[in-house]
């Protein structure tokens, strides 16, 4: 019997840059990854993102934690680069820079 | 100066007494306003004058003070925040409240800038307020009723221009971090302020639309300086972000440097802190529009909506209520936090108090108390339950239950269950701790630990601290000489921003600014604040002097407290902030030993002129801030 | 061409900034009795809508006014009420389509029409949520200006009927 290799479906998922400082940095403010639907680390998935917006290179390797952006994925923060996410039809990631709160 | 004659207020301060219903109007001077700047420092002198030590907090003699800030109703951007200041009935002493939404506004329109409630009715009343003609009328519709129902009802009866100052359901029934609201969602939360309405009777305050108008004394250069402020307001750093993402915008900066208190301050961090941030409140579409308090172009408060929990229309939730009932509850589902945050707005309840309380009980119940509060609830108030934790909201309201012991707060509530569960429960000298890790915010921790509040942020909050934004960094560096002193679980140079920010904080509520504008954002420092003063009550004032009146609010708000009883030994945090150690996500551990506490305050007191020992203000300090008049407490205390 | 002031109600966040800036502007005192933009509100369902002349081509407001008192001014294009001439009753206001005539007898004795600040508005440059915007007014944006009119007109009467 042959075995036939299941080829993992390609999925687009949207990127969104929240804030001014970030999407004035990034040069643009929505995009998608298109991707293999399955698992990656945050590590991967944050060279993904840098590899289509290389202008957050510098601020996502800043030890500055004001300028670091957060990346979050399916509504979920790591800071762990090994952290496993799951990609699917409807996952979304959202990068943002830190806040004033109160 | 142009005579007697006062700008930018209206000098007249309405006082009410409900037992005898009398009604008059106290007019001030410009003196006043020299030396108190306005509101919250006004108030303060106010409260020295008429509430005295042995007044205690449900009886005739608490006078609830409301007032507007010198710049509000003004055009002045961000300015519209309103003080109010009573005897607490949780920490039994000198509290100040602040709230934003139009109150303040709509006081001024009506020509008052103060208005002064005492005495207590035997049935319920509001007070409507109409220019010159006020009215005390009674309350029996609306009674029992919540803040939503009590307000539409007062709108269908006087017009969509009103604004309702009122208690909810909480307040008339004496709960101890029940809520004076401004509007549904506008809040002047902490200490119980709604209880000392409810013991009073007072279900609220109606204002008219006011036909007066607040004069200013140069008002070419007021609006001048007020399209500076516009100015520098749109290019704050932090300001843009609070403008988009509210002030849950904080939350993941937090997590990130391990302040974030989750489970009633067991773990600086969590996993699912992103759910209880702004940033998700607007991703995942909770966010249907903002609002602003009243003047304010920044609009941080967030109108939200959720189809979930019988359908939410509500505003909210803002930063200590997305931790205090998220994380610190172990809640990561933000629809049940929406709903809950409604419920606090309607009910009147303070939600830092509210989910230090329900955070207590989870973990006395999982430490082996309180194991009958299972039945009452028919489920176990475990971390993370939602049904506990929205049925014992719903009992702590009606006082039902368990419910009659968590209303008294968490000091009381302690001690009646076991001396043991006190260990944690996280609350200093009454009021529950707010939502900041101050075993590795040190500044916080010193800011909390000599606040008359409480270990709370709203009084003296010093944001700057995380040196998050460039302008914070700045502000360490102006302050301390030290730009690198610009980050948490740092000692050095705490004593020195904490009385910073004590006396900005001070002259930012008196002119009712929002301390966002000056202290998490930098669009207005002493020295343009000193402009705007002058501009509008044309009473010369530079940034010395007005900082030196931010010195005398707060030296004059630690004589009330001394009068009340108040020594170094107060000047405390909760048992779990100084005994157990916290652990970071990289395993770092922190606590805050007496020895630390003790060297910040020895060092605090030294910069203030204040007595080492018993933490009072010393004579010559007192008679260099022109309060002379508190010597004699001060001598007496000190034994000289 | 002739300027004018966009309204866009989704956005208003209710801070009331700008009654406060076009009295303040117009009279030297600050109170939203004494403005020529009126913000309606209702706060418990977080809705707010700013009012404001749109300069309607058949001026209702002068249609109705007894003594001819209001005419358009030259400048500006905007409704003028000639005060010599107003006896202060207040048709104006009641006639106006879009509510955004403040008539407050209380406050002063005249109605109170947007006057674009003669060609320089104050209330734009301090609305930062963008409710209020200074646009030029080609006929598409005189187009759009009168659809968000009406829609905010129907916000206001949804309001007032909540509470009727």
């Amino acid at each position: 019997m042959e075995t036939v290799e299941e080829v993992a479906k390609k999925i687009k998922v949207p990127v969104k840059i929240l804030s001014d400082y970030l999407i004035k940095v990034a040069g643009v403010g929505e995009l998608a990854i298109e991707v293999s639907e399955g698992e990656y680390t945050l590590s991967e998935i944050i060279d993904t993102i840098l590899r289509r917006i290389p202008k957050l290179k510098p601020l996502s390797e800043s030890k500055d934690l004001g300028k670091q952006p957060f990346i979050a994925v399916n509504g979920e923060v790591s800071y762990d680069k090994n952290h496993v996410f799951k990609l699917g039809k409807s996952s979304r990631i959202t990068i943002f820079s830190v806040g004033a709160g109160g | 100066m142009r005579g007697m004659a006062v700008y930018s207020v209206h000098g007249r301060i309405l006082h009410i007494d409900l037992s005898s219903r009398k009604i008059w109007v106290e007019k001030y001077g410009s003196d006043l306003l020299r030396e108190y700047i306005g509101s919250r420092g006004i108030q303060a002198r106010l409260y020295w004058d008429t509430v005295k030590p042995e007044v205690r907090p449900f009886s005739p003699e608490n006078v609830v003070f409301i007032g507007a800030g010198t710049f509000t109703a003004t055009p002045m951007p961000s300015a519209g925040r309103t003080t109010v200041t009573f005897k607490s009935p949780a920490t039994g002493r000198y509290f100040k409240a602040s709230v934003g939404g139009d109150f303040g506004i709509k006081l001024k329109l009506n020509g008052y800038d103060i208005i002064a409630i005492r005495g207590a009715s035997e049935e319920p009343v509001y007070i409507y307020i109409e220019d010159d003609h006020v009215d005390i009328l009674p309350a029996k519709d609306l009674w029992g009723l919540d803040v939503r129902t009590a307000h539409a009802k007062l709108v269908r009866k006087y017009g969509i221009h009103i604004d309702t100052l009122l208690i909810g359901p909480a307040g008339e029934r004496l709960v101890k971090y029940a809520s004076i609201n401004t509007s549904v969602y506008n809040v002047a939360a902490r200490g119980g302020g709604g209880a000392v309405l409810g013991y009073k009777k007072l279900k609220g305050i109606v204002l008219s639309k006011g036909s007066r108008s607040v004069v200013l004394y140069d008002p070419r250069r007021y609006l001048e300086l007020s399209m500076k402020v516009v100015k520098n307001i749109m290019n704050d750093e932090a300001l843009v972000g609070t403008a988009k993402f509210g002030t849950a915008s904080g939350t993941m900066g937090l997590d990130r440097t391990n302040t974030l208190p989750n489970y009633n301050f067991r773990k600086p961090y969590w996993e699912h802190a992103y759910k209880n941030s702004g940033e998700y409140y607007v991703e995942a579409g909770y966010l249907v529009g903002r609002v602003g308090c009243g003047q304010c172009i920044v609009s941080c408060h967030r109108h939200t909506r959720t189809s979930k929990y019988g359908g939410v229309d509500t505003v909210g939730p803002e930063y200590e209520t997305s931790n205090a009932l998220g994380g610190n509850i172990g809640n990561a589902d933000t629809d049940a936090l929406i709903k809950m945050n409604d419920l606090a707005n309607i009910y009147g309840l303070d939600t830092i108090s509210l989910g230090g309380v329900i955070a207590w009980v989870m973990e006395s119940y999982e430490k082996g108390y309180l194991r009958e509060v299972k039945d009452e609830l028919g489920t176990e108030p475990v971390w993370g339950n939602i049904e506990a934790a929205m049925k014992l909201i719903d009992k702590i309201v009606r006082r039902d239950g368990i419910g009659d012991l968590l209303a008294e707060g968490l000091a009381v509530a302690c001690r009646r269950v076991d001396d043991e569960t006190c260990k944690w429960a996280v609350q200093a000298r009454g009021l529950e701790h707010s939502r900041v890790e101050t075993r590795i915010a040190r500044a916080y921790a010193l800011a909390f630990a000599l606040n008359p509040r409480g270990p709370d942020h709203l009084h003296t909050e010093t944001f700057a601290e995380f040196g998050f934004t460039e302008d914070s960094k700045k502000l360490i560096e102006r302050i301390t000489g030290h730009r690198e002193w610009a980050g948490v679980g740092k000692n050095e140079g705490r004593p020195e921003i904490v009385a910073w920010h004590e006396e900005m904080y001070a002259v930012t509520d008196s002119v009712g600014f929002c301390a966002f504008i000056t202290t998490a954002g930098f669009a207005v420092d002493e020295f343009l604040m000193s402009e705007l003063f002058e501009a509008a009550t044309g009473i010369p004032m530079n940034a010395e002097e007005l900082v030196r009146a931010g010195e005398r609010i707060i030296t004059l708000e630690r004589m009330i407290q001394v009068r009340e009883g108040r020594t170094r030994k107060d000047d405390n945090l909760p048992w779990r902030i100084t005994h157990e150690k916290v652990r970071t996500r990289d395993g770092k551990e922190y606590v805050i030993t007496e020895e630390e506490l003790n060297e910040m305050l020895d060092k605090y007191f030294e910069l203030r002129g204040w007595d080492k020992k018993t933490g009072v203000p010393l004579p010559n300090k007192l008679k260099e801030l022109n309060l002379e008049f508190t010597i004699p407490i001060a001598q007496k205390v000190l034994g000289t | 061409m002739a300027l004018g002031i966009l309204v866009d109600a989704e956005k208003c966040t209710g801070c009331h900034l700008c009654e406060l800036v076009c009295s303040t502007y117009h009279f030297g005192k600050s109170s939203t009795s004494l403005a020529r933009i009126v913000v309606y509100k209702d706060k418990a369902l977080a809705t707010f809508v700013p009012a404001v002349c749109v300069s309607c081509p058949n001026m209702p407001c002068a249609s109705v006014c007894p003594t001819g008192a209001i005419i358009r001014d030259p400048d500006t294009e905007m409704p003028k009420v000639i005060i010599e001439k107003c006896t202060s009753c207040g048709e104006c206001a009641k006639a106006c389509p879009y509510k955004a005539i403040n008539f407050t007898k209380s406050a002063y004795s005249y109605p109170l029409i947007c006057d674009l600040c003669g060609g320089d508005p104050q209330c734009v440059k301090v609305c930062w949520p963008g409710a209020l915007k200074l646009v030029e007014l080609t006929k598409e944006v005189m187009r759009e200006r009168l659809v968000l009119a009406a829609k905010a007109l129907s916000k206001v009467k949804e309001i007032e009927s909540r509470y009727g």
